[in-house]
């Protein structure tokens, strides 16, 4: 979790990661962080996402994206 | 039949009654035949293209279904000891053939939009450059009425069919249900853009009737009259008179100004007020339709006027192109490229600048088949990649300069600003031509008039807009200002509306229905003039 917050917080540093948890849903992240954040993701676990991934609620908190993270690598 | 005419309300006043009486589970049936009765009001033959399109996009979406539940008993048969490679391979080879349905669904339901609406546009400009190469050819140009609400049903079949591909949901089993939710009555005209898991649901649901669905309905519909009856056909007739071919040149830089605000708001109001008026019908029917506008003229930046305004395009844009384009191959490898090159903001920057040139340009088009639509949308593309790549330099630049962002004036500001970067954008739109639309921005800044802006000549009420007619506009204005302020400050008003003392709450919905039918703007056989949307 501290490695994608670090990431996270790199991307757009006034969000409250650890408590939001409707970041998209609420508009507080734009289309254009949505897609730094895929790409710092991808490159950093290794993982490829997907289109298929592309949900809200894959993307509406830390956590969601965490679990997100732990599926693709499951699946690899 | 148009939304704002009386034949309309008695069409929606009669549908309501028979949906309410008959037994529940048909419902959707009476829906739909009034949906096809409405869209008989456009034309007979149009009917084809709708019915094409709905069997086109129900069938593909029933076999990409049943390619998944295929695949789904295939998994559970295999045996236990399979291994994550044979899994894995028939996920692949599944994936493949859905993926192949959905490609050839999607291009099928966009041909036929293509065909219907830009194969003219193709041929005129194949035919312009045979004339410049001296070549003595002619394509024949066809020769088909555009059906109505071909963009908004087509685009929504396309999300249907793209989500069911992807496994976002079932497929719709029922065609007539599906059939609804392609040609709803209330939003084929100008959308919004609805999406088969939100209102495509709602619609094949069994709905009771709701005293408080019905009345809130009916509220946001006599709103939406008065943001298109009294405000945006009022301003109509300067906006054409302004922005006309063979009249523009008599006008100052002044006068276009002027043009652009009256256009501004009449294109706000007659699309937002048409939307409210759908939102408005379905809830009385007790179907939630998503918003499609949220103020946009209050955005601090161009990128967020396109978050706020005709929101589900953009939602549909950022879903079906942005992220797919940003996601694609060619695209993250230029990324990875540059990032193995250790440039890393040069690889954050490509995709971010590349990808709002195709979304915008699709957005221009998507407004109509002309070069003024293509410029529309590369404008706006420019000012949001720029202002993307940019953000730094702005950052900076507002730390040198001590600016406070956390304050009233810095805000104003940003809305004023994005505002007037717009205006350049709906000039590009409204004007005769590129040439005109140059020759006009180009005048705002360089011919000011000042006699004409503080009214001392009068000519302001000679373009179209009378002295009594300009004071109804401007008593109408500050209305929707304020409560455009109210609604920005997060305040409910039908809700809070509803709270009020009974007499209360009664002299205002009487007032509002007088001052739509005193104040309406009535155009010929006492129906308002189309919606502008109507044509894209």
């Amino acid at each position: 979790m501290e490695k994608l917050l670090d990431i996270l917080n790199q991307i757009r540093s006034d969000i409250d990661y650890e408590n939001e948890n409707a970041l998209v849903d609420d508009g507080i992240l734009d289309s254009f962080d949505i897609v730094s954040i895929v790409s710092e993701l991808s490159m950093e676990y290794d993982i490829d996402i997907s289109i298929d991934d592309m949900t809200a609620e894959n993307f509406n908190s830390a956590e969601a994206m965490l679990e997100m993270i732990n599926r693709i690598q499951d699946e690899d | 039949m148009a939304y704002t005419s009386f034949g309309f309300l008695g069409f929606l006043v009669l549908v309501a009654a028979v949906y309410y009486i008959v037994p529940k589970r048909f419902q959707w049936a009476v829906l739909l035949a009034a949906s096809y009765v409405f869209y008989l009001f456009s034309g007979v033959a149009q009917i084809a293209f709708i019915v094409g399109t709905t069997l086109i996009t129900y069938l593909a979406g029933r076999l990409m279904q049943s390619i998944r539940d295929d695949y789904k008993s295939q998994l559970a048969k295999l045996p236990k000891e399979a291994g994550k490679e044979v899994k894995q391979e028939l996920k692949k080879k599944v994936n493949n053939k859905i993926r192949r349905v959905q490609f050839g669904s999607v291009i099928l339901d966009l041909l036929i939009l293509v065909v219907v609406k830009y194969l003219n546009f193709a041929l005129q400009n194949i035919n312009t450059i045979f004339n410049l190469f001296h070549y003595d050819a002619k394509l024949p140009l066809i020769n088909i009425i555009v059906p109505l609400g071909i963009s908004f049903y087509t685009f929504m079949s396309m999300g249907y069919l793209i989500d069911v591909g992807r496994g976002r949901y079932e497929a719709e089993k029922h065609l007539g249900k599906f059939a609804l939710f392609v040609s709803f009555f209330p939003t084929i005209v100008q959308g919004p853009i609805n999406r088969y898991d939100d209102v495509g649901k709602q619609l094949g649901q069994e709905h009771k009737f709701d005293y408080n669905n019905f009345k809130f309905g009916a509220q946001l519909m006599l709103w939406g009259f008065f943001k298109k009856m009294v405000i945006a056909d009022r301003a109509f007739p300067a906006v054409s008179t302004i922005f006309s071919a063979d009249k523009y040149l008599e006008y100052n830089g002044s006068i276009y100004f002027f043009g652009m605000l009256m256009y501004a708001l009449q294109i706000y109001c007659d699309f937002s007020g048409g939307i409210d008026i759908a939102r408005g019908a379905a809830q009385m029917l007790g179907i939630n339709l998503p918003q499609n506008f949220e103020r946009p003229y209050f955005s601090m930046s161009v990128a967020e006027y396109w978050r706020r305004w005709h929101i589900t395009l953009g939602a549909w844009m950022r879903e079906y192109v942005f992220f797919p384009v940003m996601l694609s191959k060619p695209v993250t490898k230029i990324s990875k490229f540059f990032r193995q090159k250790g440039k890393k903001q040069i690889a954050k920057l490509v995709p971010s600048v590349i990808t709002p040139f195709i979304v915008f340009f699709l957005i221009g088009v998507w407004h109509g088949a002309s070069w003024k639509y293509i410029a529309f949308g590369l404008y706006n593309a420019t000012i949001v990649a720029s202002s993307v790549a940019l953000a730094p330099v702005f950052k900076k630049l507002i730390e040198k300069l001590k600016i406070n962002t956390d304050t009233f004036s810095w805000r104003v500001f940003c809305i004023v600003r994005t505002f007037l970067v717009l205006g350049v954008s709906k000039i590009l739109v409204k004007a005769p031509d590129l040439t005109a639309a140059l020759h006009m921005v180009k005048s705002i800044f360089t011919q000011v008039d000042f006699d004409f802006i503080f009214g001392f000549d009068g000519r302001i009420f000679e373009l179209g807009i009378d002295q009594k007619n300009m004071f109804v506009l401007f008593v109408a204005v500050i209305v929707l200002f304020t409560v455009s302020v109210l609604q920005e400050t997060g305040l409910k008003l039908r809700e809070s509306l509803a709270k009020q003392n009974i007499a209360f709450r009664w002299a205002i919905y009487l007032i509002a229905l007088i001052v739509v039918l005193v104040f309406g703007i009535y155009g010929p056989m006492y129906d308002a003039a189309d919606f502008i949307y109507q044509a894209y």
